[in-house]
């Protein structure tokens, strides 16, 4: 009997929850998680703060293929949790329509720490970003309007706007800031390599030696803790004439800045390949390859660069053995990042 | 607001489309003067009901009205914004942030692109291609007058004040730009900017 009365009191405390969870209140605030040591956020979280219903409003809406013309492709067909959200083994990101587009799509991970985004850096703010792939003819080749007009006849859209927002209207504002509370949520910051640096792991030999190498060569570009230093730079990557992608120039109408490209972050780098802005390095060696040997060196390559990167093979292993410990499979195999309703498997449970 | 016919140059302007993002303020003649519009305000010539603006203002007198076309940096930069500058609204590049002060879009023979569509949409907040542009029209003497001047009275007994483009100014307002050479403009630059000094003359204030 008293165990039938707790079961009741439990299924009120459940039912309690859930009206609170349902019913106009205020949405719950969530907080970024910084990790020890990182920069402050770059993020203006003051115009637009975090909250679970948000963040969650924005999951929803990066799974959500009615976004493109024919409902065919969403956010995360080119992101793919488990490759980092970039798309796993393609050069180029596929479109509606048998397009391709003519970039790599990049992981997607620590975006609260960037101020510019794409490869050539050309939208200034992250709010704003997600309307570049649902407009482009080329990707999700859907109108603003359009897209805002099916969520908007979608019952479950018109409650989570109004638990996120308070109301429910539906616009490109709020559809920005709920993409943007689930974007800056993807923080990668628990690899082998974090969690050595917090001092509760250590690196083999290899890795411990690969970092040194690292921290040589290539830390300045790929800079700690992001591995990006959010520069432009010209890396000696000739021209493709089918793509005609002069990166950064297209931004700038500057010159000096054709070729140039953002540099990528390494974290996860092992799972994100192909590499470069359009995918054309199909492996780490690849890269290195370039680099040590490949490079077409012009005036307008970085001057960092200008003599290419000599890399041994002993260094080129080291640093491949580095590089593995930036793998986060804390952040692949997130369940909060998997699409609503979606529990992601273990692969790594042995299994009888 | 005036709408092309022809374009200088040998070429003709046919459907001719234009928009203008400005927010504005009067200017009395010296005294003092008022903020009549916070928002910023899209003209679409296609649609009419975006081609009058209702203000109120406490000035009896007003001799001079300013406004600016094109879109300030804070609203380039500040993320998505609402109202008339909602990006849905078309006049906005999302692949290199950025609104689209003006467009022009047509065609004419004059224009050597693909199906002679000649398509100008300019903008720029950055230097040094930064394609604002403040506009200065002076509403003239007699301002206030409840006929005859520029300051006509309408049916509902408001003062009206009609400000006419001349969309020929595009092309030739300080220096000709032809569409022959530059039937393309999509991005900020130095055309976006030569366009944009010729189009802040096409306003005047029509009696």
């Amino acid at each position: 009997m008293r165990s039938l009365r707790t079961i009741g009191c439990l299924l009120m405390v459940i039912a309690m929850g859930l009206a609170w969870m349902s019913g106009g209140r205020k949405p719950v605030p969530m907080k970024l998680p910084v990790p020890a040591g990182w920069p402050a956020p770059q993020y203006d979280f003051k115009k637009n703060p975090l909250t679970k219903e948000g963040f969650l409003l924005g999951r929803k809406l990066f799974y959500e293929t009615a976004l493109s013309r024919d409902s065919t492709i969403s956010c995360a067909s080119c992101h793919q949790q488990f490759g980092a959200f970039a798309t796993y083994e393609h050069p180029l990101s596929h479109g509606i329509d048998n397009t391709l587009t003519t970039r790599n799509a990049p992981a997607l991970e620590n975006l609260a720490w960037e101020k510019e985004f794409m490869w050539d850096g050309g939208i200034n703010h992250l709010d704003l970003q997600p309307l570049a792939p649902l407009t482009a003819v080329n990707e999700m080749g859907e109108t603003i309007a359009e897209a805002l007009h099916r969520l908007r006849r979608d019952t479950a859209y018109v409650r989570m706007f109004s638990e996120a927002f308070g109301d429910t209207a539906i616009n490109t504002q709020r559809m920005g800031k709920a993409l943007s509370q689930f974007l800056v949520m993807l923080v990668s910051a628990d690899s082998k390599y974090d969690r050595v640096i917090r001092g509760k792991d250590s690196f083999l030999l290899p890795e411990r030696l690969g970092y040194g190498i690292f921290q040589q060569k290539c830390g300045s570009c790929h800079r700690e803790p992001l591995f990006t230093d959010l520069s432009y730079r010209n890396t000696g990557i000739p021209l493709d004439n089918t793509l005609n992608d002069y990166g950064r120039m297209r931004i700038t109408g500057d010159r000096r800045d054709s070729l140039k490209f953002k540099v990528p972050s390494l974290r996860n780098v092992a799972i994100t390949h192909p590499y470069g802005h359009d995918g054309r390095f199909f492996s780490l060696l690849n890269v290195f390859e370039h680099y040590r040997k490949n490079m077409i060196v012009t005036p307008l390559t970085d001057s960092i660069l200008q003599h290419r990167l000599p890399l041994s093979n002993f260094e080129i292993g080291q640093l491949t053995a580095f590089l593995n410990t930036l793998t986060d499979t804390t952040f692949l195999k997130n369940p909060l990042f998997a699409p609503p309703g979606y529990v992601i498997t273990p692969v790594f449970i042995h299994r009888h | 607001m005036g709408e092309g016919e022809g374009a200088r140059g040998g070429g003709e302007v046919r459907n001719g489309e234009r928009e203008v993002h400005g927010s504005g303020h009067d200017r009395d003649g010296g005294r003092e003067e008022e903020v009549l519009l916070k928002e910023a305000h899209l003209v679409d010539e296609g649609d009419s009901s975006s081609l009058v603006l209702h203000l109120s203002t406490d000035l009896a007198d007003i001799r001079r009205i300013s406004f600016v076309v094109g879109v300030d940096s804070l609203a380039n930069t500040g993320g998505v914004q609402g109202g008339d500058l909602d990006p849905m609204l078309g006049m906005f590049w999302t692949w290199n942030t950025g609104y689209v002060y003006a467009r022009l879009e047509g065609e004419s023979d004059s224009a050597h692109s693909p199906a002679h569509r000649f398509t100008w949409d300019i903008g720029g907040y950055k230097d040094p291609s930064n394609a604002l542009r403040t506009v200065t029209l002076d509403v003239g003497a007699g301002g206030g007058s409840t006929s005859g001047g520029v300051q006509g009275r309408g049916a509902d007994g408001k003062k009206e004040i009609c400000i006419t483009a001349d969309v020929l100014k595009w092309f030739d307002g300080k220096s000709p730009v032809h569409l022959v050479r530059t039937p393309i403009c999509h991005q900020p630059g130095a055309l976006a900017m030569r366009i944009a000094d010729n189009y802040s003359t096409m306003f005047s204030v029509t009696p």
